[in-house]
């Protein structure tokens, strides 16, 4: 079954002679427990194509569905339920509130959809202890390493029992030991949990990893593939 | 995000930044000192002058005079009227109230009794050979007299009754002002023909300075001082014997504000000014709000200040803040609540300064009324100068809460617009 599918997207940035177009119609089909890379170099729009499937951002032209439904159609409102119950999120520059603990990051996702405090903690240890950070909880963020920052973030995302994680280049900012543990952690979780991913970078290595890897040149999908 | 969440969430960003946040905290604390204080200072005030003229029947009493015209006015100087029954006080011709015009009033509709206030003055006081001056007033039904010792003098009675100002106990030679209550004493006043005449008063009770009294009177009932008018107009001839420079009158119970004002102005067209006790406390109670609202006014200015502060920091800390914002926003965070969030910021800055504002205002005003008595309101016990009332510190409160969520709306609606993406983007 799709969970999100693309038809003809295109994204365009400025007007008239400033006129810039990021995406120029992109068909992509992504069925539910896939591991998806999107690789291209900086400026090809891979970041800009994460930014429509994962709704925070509409396309100019086309239309993304999202489980079949078409999500310019859904109210603001949903598309926030949904990127709240149905998504993770993991950033290359982790976006941590350093000064904050380890828990209380985790719980953020729990915090605003307004899970109650005891079912929050409990979820959010049960996150950390996936990727093997339990003993970290009371911590405070900025104590930690780049590689454990990274496995905080993807608990995180992980909290909400996400249909779909979207990672922007989550070994990015790591050394090729931690990055190779955050790999093993993410597609841990595609195989045993069912979690579609689909993942942002230029690491060849990391893509290779992913079951279906997504050229994107010049705005474009290279050669056409779906 | 569920309020409370959001509450915690907010209070625990703005101490985040602890300096800046206090700082902000601090210019909101003036304001609300200062206006706190202010609006204390207005309730004892006014809450003073109620005990003072308030008491219970004070509100069905009518003061009744002539209505005066002056020597000269706009149409140039006035014609002069021999019917007219005048008198003289300090100089001047004052129209008074003859018996006649007590009857007249005591038959108009919705009035229920009249007593007519003596124009009269005590030559001394005496216990035997000690004399002294005094000076005395006539007790005014309505007006609640605050004794130290025994009771006010009433009216009720045909018994002449008087209450004593403070220290003339001891001087009469009773010993002390509580034992000087029950006792007797002679009033004396001057016939025409220059003759000393006196009456024995009994002493009901010691009363206390008030601001009311200050010229120091000592409260004399109606049995009193129609006893002196009587020695100061022995033969006198009837027509004039009995002048009064007002006349107290009590309505029927429970009239209507609308019937209150029908009665008065019937009284303005039989030529009678006709004054409520509310129309008095009303006079001094508009000097007392003018001075205090507009001391009020410099409180509020401050806040107008302070809550541009407000603005400043929360610009600073949405500027601070974008990626978390962001980040919040992509975890599908709604805009409505990303600008709750902020608007509780504001708010919160709001509460912590207004309440902080609050305690100060509380202690100082303890401190000041703690002064007060012993200097400057030393003789005018009863009068709190600072009186705090919960529900106007908490109107104080919602007010500063209201004006700083009003300064946090421009900042929030910058945070609750931020793009995710934009927010997020990290060259």
């Amino acid at each position: 079954m799709s969970i999100i599918t693309a038809k003809k997207i295109t994204k365009t940035y400025g007007k008239k002679t400033s006129k810039f177009d990021a995406l120029k119609g992109i068909d992509l089909d992504i069925k539910e427990g896939e591991s998806i890379a999107i690789i291209g170099k900086s400026g090809s729009g891979k970041s800009t194509l994460m930014h429509l499937l994962a709704l925070l951002d509409k396309p100019t032209h086309g239309e993304v569905l999202v489980n079949g439904k078409n999500a310019s159609r859904m109210k603001e409102k949903q598309i926030n339920r949904l990127r709240n119950g149905q998504y993770g999120f993991v950033f290359q520059q982790f976006f941590m509130n350093s000064n904050d603990t380890v828990l209380n990051n985790v719980m953020l996702p729990l915090k605003i959809a307004g899970v109650a405090a005891g079912e929050r903690k409990k979820r959010a240890l049960a996150a950390l202890k996936t990727v093997d950070l339990a003993d970290k909880a009371k911590s405070k963020a900025i104590d930690l390493s780049g590689g454990q920052k990274q496995r905080v973030c993807i608990a995180r995302a992980l909290v909400n029992n996400p249909k779909v994680i979207f990672a922007d280049e989550p070994t990015g900012n790591l050394d090729s030991h931690t990055g190779q543990m955050v790999e093993d952690l993410l597609f841990n979780l595609n195989k045993k949990q069912g979690i579609t991913l689909i993942i942002v970078t230029h690491d060849i290595d990391l893509a290779k990893r992913c079951k279906r890897q997504i050229h994107i040149v010049d705005g474009l999908v290279k050669g056409g593939t779906k | 995000m569920k309020l409370w969440d959001l509450v915690k969430a907010a209070n625990s960003n703005l101490f985040r930044n602890k300096l800046r946040t206090i700082l902000t905290i601090v210019a909101i604390f003036i304001g609300g000192l200062v206006i706190t204080l202010m609006v204390s200072v207005n309730a004892g005030v006014n809450d003073y002058i109620h005990q003072q003229i308030g008491g219970i029947g004070g509100k069905d009493t009518l003061l009744i005079t002539v209505k005066q015209d002056r020597g000269s006015n706009s149409s140039g100087p006035q014609k002069f009227d021999p019917n007219a029954n005048t008198t003289s006080v300090a100089g001047s011709e004052y129209k008074a109230l003859s018996d006649n015009d007590i009857t007249k009033i005591k038959t108009t509709t919705n009035i229920k009794s009249v007593s007519p206030q003596y124009l009269v003055s005590a030559l001394y006081i005496a216990n035997g050979s000690a004399q002294y001056k005094i000076s005395t007033n006539q007790l005014v039904d309505g007006i609640t007299v605050q004794t130290n010792h025994g009771v006010a003098p009433s009216n009720d009675t045909n018994e002449l009754q008087m209450s004593l100002l403070p220290d003339y106990g001891k001087a009469l030679g009773f010993g002390s002002d509580a034992k000087a209550v029950g006792q007797t004493v002679q009033l004396a006043a001057k016939t025409p023909v220059g003759l000393v005449k006196t009456i024995n008063v009994k002493i009901v009770g010691v009363q206390q300075n008030s601001l009311l009294n200050s010229s120091g009177g000592a409260w004399i009932n109606d049995a009193v001082a129609k006893a002196l008018n009587d020695i100061l107009t022995t033969g006198v001839p009837a027509s004039v014997k009995n002048q009064y420079l007002a006349a107290v009158a009590t309505m029927q119970p429970g009239l209507s504000d609308q019937q209150i004002t029908d009665l008065k102005d019937h009284l303005s067209q039989k030529g009678f000014a006709a004054r409520t006790v509310a129309d008095e406390i009303g006079a001094v109670q508009t000097v007392v709000d003018a001075i205090t609202i507009s001391l009020i006014g410099f409180g509020a200015v401050a806040l107008i200040a302070a809550s541009f502060g407000i603005i400043n920091t929360l610009f600073m800390s949405v500027q601070e803040r974008t990626k978390e914002i962001g980040l919040m926003k992509a975890m599908g965070m709604s805009r409505r609540k990303v600008f709750a969030m902020f608007s509780i910021e504001a708010i919160l800055i709001g509460f912590w300064g207004s309440l902080i504002g609050v305690v100060a205002a509380f202690g100082v005003g303890k401190l000041i009324n703690r002064i007060a008595t012993q200097t400057f309101l030393k003789n005018l016990p009863g009068f709190t100068l600072c009186k705090f009332q919960i529900a106007s510190m908490l109107v104080v409160m919602l007010i500063i809460m209201l004006i700083a969520f009003l300064a946090g709306t421009l900042p929030a609606r910058r945070a609750s617009k931020k793009d995710p993406i934009e927010a997020l983007r990290y060259e």
